[in-house]
């Protein structure tokens, strides 16, 4: 009976043994190297001690939150922190981000993405699921006092649409499968928790 | 002949919810350990000092729960912790649902190829009966049953 116990555990932590092996063999990672944002989608000193980048869905109500404290911390950090902004548009399950992602960059060219962002982040409800959603966008830009015909020219550019699929490509290379995932200096950190976790310990660090 | 589908569906019993196991396990070891902290902090019941430690770790364990229970080896005792995971799943899933919190997807297979809770609530009700059956009526296609008919053989 003993034996047949001591047999059971050598058994078991051969499998085990096995099993490891077999899975980290199959789950090796890929690393890639952060390339920075257009102009439009940065904020803060070129030469940051903090680098941020995050990868965000204007339709993802965790991706709102998130914006919101990235604000609040850019208040009081932002001259230590550089922000590069990645489209990463869920459109899966969230019909129009790819268009609210194309529209932001636009608005950006005209010099206000990041008030186009708020707005969007804002008023995800209104937009997220609505067919008239380019109504919707018609009010932010008036709001902002944007050129319209010129955000739509720039919406229907193929040179927008490939600019925001190069985000979603660059973010399937680092592995981004969550909104909104950030890279502090490097490091991974997924939601706004984490995410001030990371600059907590940073700013304790470097600062 | 019904003796023999019954005792094959004991096997398939024990056998899914060890696939189901192994597959939640591998895609979150798979992604990074970051984004099951995420799926474990959106449920707003560990303390934050718990979630990295269990997000690195726990993966392993349904791996590793897995094998075994899918061999049969330990049977009686990879049931009951099987069983129990599941269990701890569904009052997870129950309570978010309850507290109607803001939780997308469960993150039960890491956090993109995730099913909605109240689809993963009943996939798990599914499982845990299968487990159940498995208990009951524990099959002798196992790790277990071979290395004790051959210990009998020898003795």
């Amino acid at each position: 009976m003993k034996r047949l116990t001591t047999v059971k555990i050598f058994s078991a932590l051969i499998l085990i043994i096995a099993t490891t092996s077999t899975v980290l063999i199959f789950t090796r990672g890929e690393k890639t190297q952060e390339t920075p944002s257009p102009m439009w989608r940065r904020m803060g000193p070129e030469k940051a001690k903090i680098i941020i980048y995050e990868h965000s869905d204007f339709a993802c109500p965790a991706c709102a939150g998130a914006n919101f404290k990235l604000k609040e911390i850019m208040k009081v950090y932002g001259k230590e922190i550089q922000l590069n902004f990645k489209h990463y548009p869920l459109t899966m399950i969230h019909r129009f981000s790819l268009d609210a992602a194309a529209y932001a960059d636009c608005a950006g060219e005209q010099g206000k993405f990041w008030e186009f962002a708020d707005l969007l982040f804002a008023n995800a409800e209104k937009w997220a699921n609505n067919e008239n959603f380019k109504e919707e966008f018609k009010d932010y830009a008036k709001k902002l006092n944007l050129d319209w015909k010129k955000l739509e020219e720039c919406h229907q550019d193929p040179k927008t649409l490939k600019q925001i699929k190069s985000d979603i490509s660059y973010g399937d290379l680092k592995g981004v499968d969550a909104t909104p995932t950030f890279f502090v200096n490097g490091k991974r950190a997924v939601g706004t928790l984490q995410l001030i976790n990371r600059i907590q310990i940073l700013t304790a660090e470097e600062l | 002949m019904k003796e023999k589908i019954l005792s094959l569906f004991y096997i398939f019993a024990r056998m899914m919810p060890a696939i189901v196991l192994f597959y939640a396990g591998y895609v979150k070891i798979a992604a990074p350990m970051e984004e099951f902290a995420y799926a474990i902090e959106r449920y707003r019941i560990l303390p934050s000092l718990f979630i990295a430690p269990i997000a690195q770790f726990f993966p392993w364990f349904e791996v590793y729960l897995a094998v075994l229970l899918f061999f049969g080896l330990f049977q009686n005792a990879m049931l009951k912790t099987a069983t129990m995971i599941f269990l701890v799943f569904e009052i997870l899933l129950l309570q978010a649902l309850l507290r109607g919190l803001e939780v997308t997807n469960c993150g039960c297979f890491g956090a993109s190829k995730s099913n909605s809770i109240g689809l993963e609530f009943t996939m798990n009700i599914v499982w845990l009966a299968l487990l159940i059956l498995a208990s009951i009526k524990k099959p002798n296609f196992s790790l277990d049953s071979f290395l004790e008919r051959r210990f009998s053989n020898e003795n």
